[in-house]
Parts: C-alpha cells; sequence; structure tokens
C-alpha cells in the first residue's frame, strides 16, 4: 500500500513534462532522507496540490504558504514536524479539521486529523519528526483523497 | 511512585531527550435511563489525561490517568485511577526468522482473541513474538492494584462481597497468566488462534482457580461474508466449555450495510446454587463480555442468539452532516440451558432450564467531527414471565446516550 501511495506521488509529478527534471531531482533527495525538510515538503504539498505550479521552487512554495496561510517555516532548523508537515497538507488540500482544528488551527490538531483519516499510519504525534519516504505516504493519501472529490 | 514515573517522562520530553512525544485530554459523558422495577437515571462524567512518548529508539511510554464523576447510587461521587502506565520495548528483527519481539511492563488492557474469557487491565508484563507468518504473546499480570469502579473481574463470593462493600475500593487480588498464538491467514486467508488462560485467586480462603485452553477460527467466505468461530474450555474448580462464532455480511456499495447472525453458547452446573458459590462447575470467564444492554447476564449457563443489521444511510451523500451516522438493529435471544444458578438475580433461582427473553435493540453512532463522537443506544427486554422474580416480569428497558470529546 505504501508503496502505491509513493507511485501515485510520483506519478503525478513526473507526469508534468516541464517539470520533470526538478520534481525528479528533488524527489530522489527527497526520499532517502531520514527527516523531511520544510522548504522539500512544502514544495511537494503546495504544488500536488495545484497551489503553486510544478515549475515553482521549494523558495516560492514556502512563501506562498506564509502569504496565503501565515504559516511560518520553522525557525533554527531545516527539517519539520510530523504536525508542521500536516499542517500544510491540511490548507493546501482544504482537508477540514475537527472542533478543536477549527477553532485552533495549527500543527497539534492537523496531526490528530490526518491521524484520525489514517494518512498518518505511525504514531500521529504532532512534535515527531518523519521522512521523506512516511511524508510523501501521506500525500499520496491526501492525493487519493482530493482524486476521490472529497 | 506511578505519578514520578509520568512526571518523569514529561520532564525527559521537555528536555528534547525522547524522540517524540503527545499527550492529549478526553471528555466523556454517559448518561443511563433504566427501568425495571423501578426507574433509575444515571450520569457519569469521566475525564482522561494520556501522555506518550518515545524513550530512545526502543523504548515507548503511556500512561493514562482518568477520573470519573458518577451519581450511580452503587458507586461513589468521584473515583480515579490510572487507565494505562506502561514502558514498551519494541526490538526490531532481533534474530534470524524473527520480525519483532516487544516487552511491555506496567498498567496495560489484555485481552484474549474471543474478548469472551478475559478482556481487562493488568498490572504485569508482556511478551510477543512476531515471526513472518504468526504472532505469539505471553502475559502475566495481577488485578488487585485496579480501581474496582474500572474494572469487571467478578468470580467468587468473595468478590461479589467486596464489591458490594464501598470500603473496598481496589479489584480481586487475582494473579493472571495468558499464552496466545495466531496464525495469521494460514490457509485461505483463515486465521487460526490458539490461547491459554491461568487464573489464580490468591485470597487464601474461598476461592476460585481456573485454567481456559480455547481455539478460535475466522476468515472471509467470500462476496463480503466473513465467520468466526471458537470454542473454550474451562476447567481447574470449574470443567464446562464455552463455544461461539458469527457470520457477517458487509456490503460497503449498500451504504455500508452490514448483517451479522452471532450465538454464544456457555455451559452450567444443574446442581449448584449460585455461579459465584465456588462449587459451581459450569463455566465462568475471568472477565468478558456477553450480549444485551438491558439484560447483560455473564456467560455461564447462558446460551443467546443474536441477529443484527446496520448500516450508513448518508454514506453516499459526501457533502451530508449525517454522512458518518451509523444505525444499528438488534434482536436477541436468551436461554438458560440448564437448571441451576444464574449471573443474573431477577431470575427466579427455582425456575429450570428454558427461554428467558428477548432484548430488541437500536442504536445510532455519530461521529461529525474527528474529535467528537456520540452514540445512543437503546434496549428493550422482553422476559419470559415465569423465569423471573415478580417485580421483573415487565419490559426493562435502557437507555444511553453517550458523548465523547477528545483535545
Amino acid at each position: 500500500m505504501k508503496k502505491v501511495l509513493l507511485f501515485i506521488v510520483a506519478a503525478a509529478f513526473l507526469a508534468a513534462p516541464a517539470s520533470f527534471g526538478q520534481s525528479n531531482t528533488l524527489m530522489d533527495g527527497y526520499l532517502g532522507k531520514a527527516r523531511a525538510d520544510y522548504a522539500s515538503s512544502a514544495y511537494f504539498i503546495l504544488s500536488a496540490a495545484g497551489v503553486v505550479p510544478e515549475t515553482a521552487s521549494p523558495g516560492e512554495a514556502v512563501e506562498k504558504a506564509r502569504a496565503q496561510w501565515g504559516i511560518e517555516p520553522p525557525e533554527g532548523r531545516d527539517s519539520l514536524t510530523l504536525g508542521e508537515f500536516s499542517h500544510l497538507v491540511m490548507r493546501a488540500f482544504g482537508i477540514p479539521g475537527g472542533i478543536m482544528y477549527t477553532f485552533v488551527p495549527g500543527p497539534r490538531y492537523a496531526a490528530r486529523e490526518l491521524g484520525y483519516r489514517e494518512f498518518i499510519l505511525d504514531k500521529p504525534w504532532p512534535d515527531r519528526s518523519l521522512s521523506g519516504e512516511e511524508a510523501l505516504s501521506i500525500l499520496g493519501e491526501a492525493l487519493a483523497w482530493k482524486e476521490a472529490g472529497r | 511512585m506511578k505519578k514520578r514515573a509520568i512526571l518523569a517522562a514529561v520532564v525527559l520530553a521537555a528536555a528534547g531527550i525522547t524522540y517524540g512525544m503527545d499527550f492529549g485530554f478526553s471528555v466523556d459523558s454517559d448518561s443511563t435511563f433504566q427501568r425495571m422495577d423501578e426507574s433509575e437515571f444515571i450520569q457519569k462524567n469521566t475525564g482522561l489525561v494520556w501522555v506518550a512518548a518515545d524513550l530512545g529508539e526502543t523504548w515507548e511510554f503511556h500512561g493514562a490517568l482518568s477520573g470519573t464523576l458518577s451519581s450511580d447510587d452503587a458507586e461513589p461521587v468521584f473515583y480515579a485511577d490510572l487507565r494505562q502506565l506502561s514502558l514498551k520495548g519494541l526490538f526490531e528483527t532481533p534474530a534470524a526468522g524473527v520480525s519483532l519481539v516487544s516487552v511491555e511492563a506496567g498498567r496495560f488492557r489484555e485481552a484474549e482473541f474471543s474478548g469472551r474469557v478475559l478482556a481487562h487491565t493488568l498490572d504485569g508484563l508482556r511478551l510477543e513474538l512476531g515471526l513472518p507468518d504468526s504472532t505469539g504473546r505471553l502475559t502475566v499480570g495481577y488485578t488487585g492494584l485496579i480501581n474496582k469502579y474500572y474494572g469487571s473481574v467478578m468470580m467468587s463470593g468473595a468478590d461479589a462481597a467486596d464489591d458490594a462493600d464501598s470500603d473496598i475500593i481496589l479489584g480481586p487480588a487475582r494473579l493472571v497468566g495468558t499464552l496466545s498464538w495466531e496464525f495469521i491467514e494460514l490457509f485461505s486467508r483463515n486465521s487460526l488462534n490458539l490461547a491459554a488462560v491461568l487464573q489464580k485467586d490468591l485470597r487464601s480462603e474461598d476461592t476460585v482457580d481456573t485454567v481456559y485452553a480455547g481455539a478460535g477460527l475466522n476468515g472471509p467466505l467470500g462476496g463480503g461474508a466473513y465467520y468466526d468461530l471458537y470454542g473454550w474450555y474451562g476447567g481447574g474448580d470449574i470443567a464446562s466449555f464455552l463455544l461461539g462464532g458469527g457470520l457477517r455480511w458487509y456490503r460497503p456499495d449498500l451504504r455500508h450495510a452490514a448483517l451479522g447472525l452471532s450465538f454464544l453458547y456457555a455451559g452450567g452446573d444443574d446442581a449448584g446454587t449460585s455461579i459465584y458459590d465456588g462449587d459451581n462447575k459450569g463455566f465462568l470467564p475471568v472477565a468478558g463480555s456477553a450480549y444485551g444492554l438491558a439484560f447483560a447476564p455473564t456467560a455461564s449457563n447462558l446460551a443467546a442468539a443474536e441477529l443484527s443489521f446496520s448500516m450508513k444511510p448518508w454514506s453516499r451523500e459526501k457533502d451530508s452532516v449525517l454522512e458518518s451516522l451509523q444505525t444499528a438493529l438488534t434482536a436477541t435471544l436468551f436461554f438458560k440451558p440448564v437448571d441451576g444458578p444464574f449471573s443474573e438475580g431477577q431470575v427466579d433461582g427455582s425456575a429450570g432450564s428454558g427461554y428467558l427473553g428477548m432484548e430488541i435493540g437500536g442504536a445510532l453512532n455519530y461521529r461529525p467531527f474527528s474529535d467528537l463522537g456520540l452514540g445512543l443506544s437503546l434496549g428493550c427486554f422482553i422476559p419470559a414471565r415465569d423465569m423471573f422474580v415478580d417485580d421483573y416480569q415487565d419490559p426493562w428497558l435502557t437507555g444511553k446516550l453517550y458523548l465523547s470529546f477528545s483535545f
């Protein structure tokens, strides 16, 4: 199942000829990361959701998240937490949250929501790190959710 | 000591020594209306705080503390206990052919594969061995440190007396051991479970010691149909058996319709006077569930069959607020297979074996948000008049309204 989701994500990016070179290079490096980095994550999430074009750079994706939703990149580190990743996914894909997320939108309840929806198969703890492979698996679930017309 | 352990985990997490942690709260409200010989309304509100943390790459800490405000006359106004407090070590691929070994120590929930004989919190040690196509588990635990209002062990006259004594707050002192092995998809996606349960009463007199050996088989039948079948032999101070199983037919494409038919048989002792008197040879679980809401007897000298149907009527309306609403209907028939004692005192002690009655149940389960769950369950038990004592021969009603909010 995990491999299928990774294939969905890979196919979604590789299907765009203009971005083939950039996406392929980024994804190769991203998949091998023990801790997913914020800029690449923002790029994959926002471009998969259609918020930025595939030709955008990771930096442009970070700026878009800041400008559109006020989501600031983490200070003092390149990596992002599962909660921060989940928050970007929730915002980019317009996934509705629970009562607490509605009133206090942020990483904590975003991770809870994606855990409840079984996008996150491991522990849905917002402060833990996630690998590039797990990040793309979660993104694959979000893409499948979007494809199902939810 | 336990509070210190929680504090230590929180401090470790705050210091960044842990690899990750999370914590949360939940508030549950449980309103019950009962009408048997007289009407009664019981309100229980439970708050729970939990914490979980990775302590390095191998060990996990889990803790949960709950407190309950209760209007039940049989319980104190407030009671509390640790629901979980455990350290779990996960050792992946420690040896050739073994995929996982885990060790868990502390307070945790343990249940055998059927849930009919043992499903209870224990203080003890649990070892799991994961092989490519099977999983083994060995658990040893103690029940005597658990708040009795969160427990359900009831096997002897001394247990019943302690349960009625408001000065005693801890559960029965019993040592419980389980050894189980699950063979996953052994043939044609059918899984086999084998288990043994040992229960030793640690009281000095009027003890009830039991051992159980069980096997269960479950798997698909094709076309969305599934079955499960299990059996237990109970020995030691009892000498009887329990059989159970069922058929379930799922149709996700038909608004998540599910039709089920299940049965349970637990042997009795026609020579006994009470199932808790120590001489009873009929089947007696350690702490397991059976059937029913208004009428919920113990799986001892009991035969029951249940027909159930559930569906999500609005599951196709993807934007509807009622999309997650599940409706369920059940009809359960209860029988007393042999003369002799029965768990519920409303059943006439002089009545022999036979049909006890039927319960019609309905339920609504609704989760409009990931953090909010609502449930309404209704049960109406229609007793066989000649099997019950005078005040309990008219239909019994029980309604439960449940709300759970986590944050």
